[in-house]
């Protein structure tokens, strides 16, 4: 029960940010709401950190004290009408989105029983996530220990919010429990289906947008990935939550929504490795897409400005990472494009985009990629293609090529173990904003 | 057009059938994913907690301030199950540092296929034992041992 402080902090810091961003601009309460939630987060994932830069160890109550001391700094600059607006918010909120909230809740069950079953979560939680969180709240100034190059199988060079996340949560008691990651692998699920709901609901005022996220996360595959407590749940809840401000950007015109876009894509950078890759592959499509003059309604230069500064605030933790603490991990590249011992092949690529295919038309997703496929079809190639929409398709399909490229020239792993081990969760971070792009351009 | 109306009944054919179909996989999926569940539950249940980490649990407290130590198996790491155990002991012995590719410390953990296994390793190492766990796995020390 202590846990529900921190969330209740991180919420009331993603709302008031948020509040203070967007200002009149606010969108609909359930949207808010779960902006709010995922803002939070990963501003406590962020304030978490600078404990450990500024201080060289966590120190919860320093962590626990910038917290109230931005809660209060942003509560002053909101001053008592934006406070009362957020009331206002609170208001307006109408008994479907209750029932939406309702069912949306329902779906972590499964997660909740699952999460029960395996607390300690799949091979990446314990290998990677959850003894880099552990470094992080028992390593004292040893914390940096957990970049020692003796632990490369510990994927020592990948950035690390999801531990800080947890770590935050940590604060709050004296042991590293594994009750928090085991309750986190549930909230961010909860929380994506609750975006790409309300989302959907913001953009088009049709309720029965709720078979969106039901139609996901009832999957059985996709609530045992959901469950395993791995950070391609955050990746997908921020590529998510950046391409809501993005098209709020193009359809509102208003270049306020480019500053949490922004931020959600240097928080996502700060995820894992694949989050980095995304983080700068939709930076640089939102830019474009800005400077593309069909598209543009506002100024583009203070559009572009406002999207790159707030992406380059989000992204500072990497940015120091980078620079100050990531060891050079050569057991997990070769590149196989100049390797005598280990060439990248044709038949290695031929293996990868098979194998893409196959994952795509898999069992175990219950025809998921294949609906979406179907609706995009059914809406058209125009629909599809709309302004407002074109930042999806343009990311998602210049990702595949990416990941495609790495698999086929990292020749580090045998590429069927890699593939198997792998696959399934870069395209499962993915299906949050695929569906959103599905339902809008079936909608209008 | 933007549908402001939320009964089904008045939303255009296409996106009729398309909910409907919708529907129809959401609930088989629901049928699918409680099945599956209500499967797995009283199988795994009691399995639930079996952790490899927890094996090495009762060796924290002699690791206690030190930074490294040795980690030892006869067995080849980078496959599955070695590999397993040495991630999942890195988890729970975590901020300690594991090194299977070093056991030059004043402390290694040997956690070989069978005791006698472990026990000619430790001699042939001049260790000695200073914890064993009830799963076979040895702390051995160097007292001598200077970095």
């Amino acid at each position: 029960m202590i846990y529900i402080i921190p969330g209740l902090i991180s919420f009331t810091l993603g709302l008031l940010t948020l509040k203070a961003v967007l200002k009149d601009k606010v969108p609909g309460p359930l949207l808010v709401f779960f902006l709010s939630a995922t803002l939070g987060l990963g501003l406590s994932g962020f304030f978490t950190l600078t404990s450990f830069f500024l201080l060289n160890r966590l120190n919860p109550a320093f962590v626990i004290l910038l917290h109230l001391a931005v809660l209060t700094g942003l509560g002053v600059v909101l001053g008592k009408s934006g406070l009362q607006d957020i009331l206002s918010l609170v208001r307006a909120i109408r008994l479907k989105d209750i029932l939406a909230l309702g069912a949306i809740t329902a779906l972590i069950i499964p997660m909740l029983i699952f999460s029960r079953l395996y607390p300690n979560g799949g091979w990446d939680a314990w290998g990677f996530w959850n003894t880099k969180a552990r470094f992080l709240f028992l390593g004292g100034s040893a914390w940096s220990h957990m970049f020692d190059p003796a632990l490369w199988r510990v994927q020592t060079s990948y950035p690390f919010l999801l531990p800080l996340i947890n770590v935050w949560f940590w604060c709050f008691s004296s042991t590293a429990t594994y009750a928090v990651p085991a309750a986190m692998t549930c909230i961010i699920p909860w929380l994506t289906a609750g975006l790409l709901y309300s989302g959907l609901r913001e953009l088009t005022q049709n309720p029965w947008m709720i078979l969106a996220p039901l139609w996901i996360f009832t999957n059985m595959f996709i609530v045992q990935l959901s469950a395993s407590q791995y950070s391609d749940l955050l990746v997908g809840l921020f590529l998510l939550a950046a391409m809501i401000m993005f098209i709020l950007f193009q359809t509102r015109k208003a270049s306020r929504f480019l500053l949490p876009m922004g931020f959600f894509l240097g928080l996502m950078a700060f995820t894992k490795v694949d989050g980095t890759a995304l983080g700068g592959l939709t930076l640089a499509c939102a830019c474009g897409l800005i400077i593309s003059p069909k598209d543009t309604h506002v100024s583009r230069r203070r559009a572009i400005a406002v999207l790159t500064a707030s992406t380059a605030l989000g992204a500072l933790p990497l940015v120091i990472f980078i620079t100050r603490y990531a060891p050079a991990n050569n057991h997990i590249f070769i590149n196989g494009l100049t390797s005598q011992e280990h060439p990248a092949t044709c038949a290695r690529l031929a293996t990868v985009l098979v194998m893409l295919l196959r994952e795509i038309v898999s069992f175990k997703w219950n025809g998921l990629w294949i609906g979406i496929g179907a609706i995009l079809a059914c809406a058209g190639i125009r629909p599809c293609l709309r302004p407002g929409l074109r930042l999806i398709p343009a990311v998602l399909s210049l990702y595949l090529i990416l990941c495609t490229a790495t698999y086929a020239i990292n020749t580090a792993y045998d590429i069927t173990w890699w593939l198997d081990s792998s696959l399934n969760r870069i395209v499962f971070a993915l299906i949050p904003a695929a569906m959103l792009w599905a339902f809008l351009a079936h909608e209008k | 057009m933007t549908h402001t109306i939320t009964n089904p009944i008045n939303l255009p054919w296409r996106h009729k059938i398309l909910g409907a179909l919708i529907a129809l996989m959401i609930a088989g999926q629901t049928v699918q994913t409680t099945m599956t569940l209500a499967r797995i539950w009283p199988l795994k249940h009691p399995a639930a907690f079996a952790f490899a980490g927890q094996k090495f649990e009762s060796l924290a407290p002699w690791l206690k301030g030190q930074a490294y130590a040795g980690y030892y198996t006869d067995r080849n790491i980078d496959d599955t199950r070695p590999l397993l155990e040495l991630l999942q002991a890195q988890n729970t012995l975590a901020p300690l540092i594991l090194d299977p590719e070093n056991i030059n410390r004043r402390f290694v953990i040997v956690n070989c296929a069978d005791i006698p296994r472990a026990i000619a390793k430790f001699k042939a190492m001049g260790a000695r034992p200073v914890a064993a766990t009830p799963y076979g796995i040895f702390l051995i020390e160097r007292p001598e041992f200077t970095p």
